[in-house]
């Protein structure tokens, strides 16, 4: 009988180990590819993170944020939510503490406490805005917490600007001393690493997490929700209110980690003019940016950017409907790529809904056991579903380099795949509704340019307006949209036999 | 009848990790005969059948399609041989029209469009020579269970099968549309269609069957004509031993009203109305069974009773205490037992401990937590006592639930829910899809729960476990009750009729549903399950062989 009991043998220690060591190979056979050598790199890698106190001091700083957003994620996925937002929270959290260590003076054994309390918060209420709009208004978390990422960004620089900013500096006064997670003595160890006591919160609230999911009536709550909704709802838990709670615990821890680092590493709050660092998190993405500037540089020997691309698309008039006045300026002066996007809208719906292909797509995304009773491949057209929807996006970032930008940098692309993962859910997951869903985001950016030129800038912030696509966004899908219906079987994979 | 062969298995062996499925099995169908597999839950049809529709691969032995040797390597080259298979669970895309879901993955084609117009003559032409009448434009969504089930039978004529392989087609059926079934399959038949029935039900193999094959335990048994056996001799050998058929059940005595229902109206996700002014009232120790196809209001019934939907309007009192629309938990503390209709989306968290599951409903008091924190103690204690008290299989209390079998499962919510006394258990479906062990300590615990004087409410859509356990049988149509039966005056054909909407008539009252049918019949009544202590010897027995089969059991609802 004990045969087919699976039981998990320290498994959860063994797979990041694995991988791990997978991942150190992999590196390994693409350096020696490029004609590295794969033992130097890893020696001076490993020599550069634990070789002498002081680059293990940076090591531990560097990693202090990552276990903060890593138990926000994780708590809120025992929970059976996906939270990207930790990012959010993280911004949100360090700007509150910036201001309560600024903006405050108080003795250092009140002001620590109350700066960290102060970002935990913060960070907590805004993983539970997440929370309540899923529970409230049925809007799916992966979206709102991407609109509340760049909300987030835009809302810190706000409050850094209009409250604790450094004359002339594109950053925040300094804190208080007494609101320090770092002190001489413990730099002093680490030969002035940027260590701080950030590491100890976190080990604290590792800690915590446990002991909340595992030994409290609350965890298993969280647990039971996370694993079977519906099996909680019928044992009488209130599956809402704990997805309102998992998110503020889990806004809470991220919120922590955004206080320990403002509070630790330089005591400052900086505005952030880009968003890049927003949409990081998700392994895949960074292996995109990190591996499209390793070609860059192997292309254009070291450069870390393309030159000026020469021939590049020009805007192109259509013959006399672009005469048509007014009208004509607006819509038939673009460049080709939009044509070809609008083009492609027609093609994608052609296929998904009047061919027997996209029938077959559709069916393995619905109901994939139906399909392969009748002899559909399912693994077959779901790979090739990846590869042409990989193809469509590359077309949409080719579009960006061959138009607008005219070069390619590690900014260039900036969470524009999350809008249109947005803009999916928006469009509820079919072609021309997401054709619109896209216009909307891109004339709210637009407005941005419209605002500036009117000078309407002057009298509401900058942020703000910066802001307002989101926050359209996070309304109009809370207002009118509510539960879109997505395939069946969409992101669950498909194992032969487990029917 | 016809000779020649259509379908040849020899020697097929199918392990999975811990048991042997099939172990050498040989089965020979005859082209143009209805074939019965038949064999308890876990016995191996559905394996064998998977293995010759290409789901999966026998580890050993050979099959021949029309005497010739074939390897079956996935559904396309099964398909390719002319094997259909009608799956129980209807293998059918909700959003999709009747016509899409007959034509994938073979859709003709005009250019690179389908060619719709080609499609909807060929599907009339079948579903005219075949007498499978469906609504070719409209979506699975909008159409019968009966309906849903023809597509599924012409989706396998589309694609030109002449074996046609029907998996326990009739779990989801009324006795009518039973059948309408039985007629459809003697009438392909009669085409020169091969037919292979897999069913637990001897009723069905001894109406329309001509050759049945039994298998136990992944062994055939026999396979004899159907003419020349009885049910009586078909039960033992399925179960392997003589089946008595009975287990006393006392004479009810039904006390005051636990449950009072008034006018309840309510409406589905869509705002159509499906309870439309329904009353019924149960009492203490009485077993109220509700009967009705699928479909009618029963579900919605249900989630009302138990706070997992809003009613619009009507009445509800427990114990004189009203609960419409409270949430479950309140509910649950109004002392309402409830076994869900599907115990895995339903019943149990699946990756949660057996000793976390018998808990669920009541982790958050004491003893089980005090002051917000669990103590896991005293919830393994608590456990490890109703393990041993409901013979449920597992190898400690800290096992999670997934790894117990179908039956195994379903005992953990039956003695959470027991365990919690209360005055009123709702069980819906409470035996589907488990063996005839399970299903006779399950049926067990009801009566004794009636006879100790609760209320019970049942609802099931196998008929004969309606009238073999009810003391009081309400058939639901179109949102109400349309008739309260006397299960010792009434039979299958006045519950079926009233079931589909015909007429009102019968034993009971009638109409609200408030009749006075209470009480049995002199003396002890039967019912008809295994011989409850002989199963639990032999169950406990041969521990090793009945846990390899149970899982057995498991695996088979998974395949």
């Amino acid at each position: 009988m004990n045969g087919f009991v699976r039981r998990p043998f320290g498994e959860s220690a063994l797979i990041p180990a694995a991988s791990v060591a997978v991942g150190l190979l992999l590196g390994a056979v693409i350096m020696l590819a490029g004609s590295y050598n794969p033992i130097l790199a890893y020696g001076s890698l490993f020599s550069r993170a634990f070789g002498d106190l002081y680059n293990l001091g940076e090591t531990i700083r560097q990693i202090t944020p990552y276990i903060f957003t890593g138990l926000a994620v994780a708590f809120a996925f025992r929970s059976g939510l996906f939270n990207i937002g930790a990012e959010g929270q993280f911004i949100m959290g360090a700007v509150a503490a910036a201001a309560a260590g600024i903006l405050l003076e108080l003795p250092w054994y009140l002001h620590v406490p109350l700066a960290l309390v102060a970002g935990a918060l913060t960070g907590g209420l805004w993983g539970a805005i997440v929370g309540w709009l899923k529970a409230a208004r049925g809007v799916h978390e992966v979206i709102t917490t991407i609109m509340l990422n760049w909300i987030a960004l835009h809302l810190a620089n706000y409050i850094v600007r209009s409250a604790l900013l450094e004359k002339g500096m594109a950053r925040s006064r300094y804190l208080h001393e007494s609101a320090w997670l770092s002190t001489p003595d413990l730099t002093g160890l680490f030969d002035n690493a940027r260590i701080h006591y950030g590491i100890l919160v976190a080990l604290v609230l590792a800690a915590l997490f446990r002991f909340l999911l595992w030994k409290t009536r609350l965890g298993f709550e969280f647990r039971a929700v996370g694993f079977n909704p519906d099996a909680s709802e019928y044992a009488g838990i209130n599956v809402k209110s704990a997805f309102v709670k998992a998110m503020f615990i889990s806004g809470l821890f991220a919120g922590a980690g955004g206080a320990c680092e403002v509070m630790g590493v330089n005591a400052v709050a900086s505005i952030a003019f880009r968003a890049d660092q927003v949409v990081s998190g998700v392994a895949l993405n960074l292996l995109a940016s990190g591996a499209t500037i390793y070609v860059c540089k192997i292309l254009l020997d070291g450069a870390a950017q393309t030159p000026t691309l020469k021939n590049v698309f020009a805007k192109w008039a259509v013959p006399l409907l672009s005469d048509i006045p007014y009208l004509g300026q607006a819509l038939f002066i673009a460049y080709p790529t939009s044509y070809i996007a609008f083009l492609l809208v027609a093609v994608v719906w052609f296929v998904l809904y009047r061919t027997p292909a996209g029938l077959r797509l559709r069916s393995v995304g619905e109901h994939p056991e139906a399909a392969d009773s009748l002899g559909i491949r399912v693994h077959r057209v779901r790979y090739a579903a990846v590869m042409i929807s990989g193809a469509l996006a590359a077309m949409g970032g080719a579009t960006i380099t061959l138009t607008t930008t005219s070069n390619f940098s590690h900014s260039t692309i900036s969470g524009q795949g999350f809008i249109a993962l947005a803009a999916l859910i928006f469009g509820k997951w079919r072609p021309a509704a997401g054709m619109f869903a896209a216009l909307f985001f891109g004339i709210a950016s637009a407005l941005k340019s419209v605002f500036q030129v009117h000078g309407i800038t002057d009298s509401i912030p900058v942020e703000f307006i910066y802001m307002f696509p989101y926050i359209l966004t996070v309304l109009v899908l809370a207002g009118f949209v509510g539960r879109a219906v997505a395939p069946a079987a969409a992101g669950k994979p498909y194992r032969k036999g487990e029917r | 009848m016809k000779s020649g062969i259509a379908v040849e298995m020899r020697g097929i062996t199918k392990r999975f990790p811990g048991i042997v499925a099939n172990d050498r099995i040989d089965l020979q169908v005859r082209k143009g005969e209805i074939h019965a597999l038949l064999g308890e839950n876990g016995a191996g049809k559905t394996p064998l059948m998977n293995i010759l529709f290409g789901l999966c691969q026998p580890d050993e032995g050979e099959i021949y399609i029309h005497g010739r040797k074939v390897g079956i390597t996935g559904p396309q080259k099964a398909i390719e041989l002319g094997i259909g298979m009608i799956h129980q669970h209807f293998m059918l895309d909700e959003p999709y029209t009747v016509l899409q879901n007959i034509i994938l993955g073979a859709e003709p084609r005009k250019g690179v469009m389908i060619d719709y117009r080609e499609a909807l003559a060929r599907v009339k032409e079948l579903s005219a020579k075949y007498g499978l009448h469906v609504d070719p434009h409209r979506t699975i969504r909008e159409i019968s269970v009966g309906m849903q089930q023809r597509v599924e039978i012409l989706k396998t004529l589309y694609r030109g099968a002449d074996i046609l392989i029907f998996d326990e087609p009739t779990a989801v059926l009324t006795p009518q549309e039973i059948r309408e079934l039985m007629a459809i399959m003697r009438r392909l038949a009669g085409e020169g269609k091969t037919i292979i029935l897999i069913t637990h039900k001897l009723k069905e193999i001894m109406a329309v069957g001509d050759r049945v094959t039994v298998i136990r335990r992944g062994r055939v048994v026999g396979s004899l004509p159907v003419r020349d056996t009885s049910p009586e001799e078909l039960a033992s050998m399925m179960v392997g031993r003589n089946v008595s058929f009975v287990i006393p059940k006392k004479e009810a005595r039904p006390g005051e009203t636990i449950l009072e229902i008034e006018n309840l109206t309510a409406h589905d996700e869509r705002g159509i109305q499906v309870l439309k002014g329904l009353s019924l009232e149960v009492r203490r120790g009485e077993i109220l069974g509700i009967a009705g196809v699928e479909g009618n209001g029963q579900r919605e019934l249900i989630e009302i009773l138990t706070g997992l939907r809003t009613a619009a309007s009507g009445e509800i009192r427990v114990g004189g205490r009203p609960v419409r629309n409270e949430p479950p938990r309140r509910i649950a503390e109004s002392k309402v037992g409830f076994i869900p209709e599907d115990r895995q989306k339903r019943g149990l968290v699946l990756d949660f401990s057996v000793g976390e599951n018998l808990v669920l409903k009541n982790y958050y008091a004491p003893p089980f937590s005090r002051r917000g924190l669990l103590k896991y103690d005293r919830i393994f204690d608590h456990a490890a006592g109703l393990i041993g008290e409901y013979d449920i299989r597992t190898p400690d209390e800290k096992t999670p639930a997934r790894a117990l079998s179908g039956g195994n499962q379903q005992k953990v919510i039956v003695a959470r829910e027991v365990a919690g006394d209360p005055d009123l258990l709702i069980a819906t479906q409470p035996t589907r899809g488990l063996d005839v062990g399970a299903i006779e300590i399950i049926h067990r615990k009801l009566i004794e729960q009636r006879d100790s004087g609760k209320a019970v409410l049942l609802h099931s859509l196998e008929l004969d476990e309606i009238l073999n356990l009810s003391d009081r049988i309400a058939v639901m149509y179109e949102g109400r009750i349309v008739g309260v039966l006397d299960p010792r005056e009434t039979d299958e054909q006045e519950i079926g009729l009233l079931m589909s909407g015909g007429g009102v008539s019968g034993g009971g009252t009638g109409g609200d549903g408030k009749g006075e049918g209470g009480a049995a019949a002199d003396g002890e009544r039967e019912v008809a399950v295994g011989d409850g202590t002989a199963e639990g010897r032999a169950n406990r027995d041969d521990g090793s062989v009945g846990g390899a089969g149970d899982h057995a059991d498991g695996s088979g609802e998974r395949a």
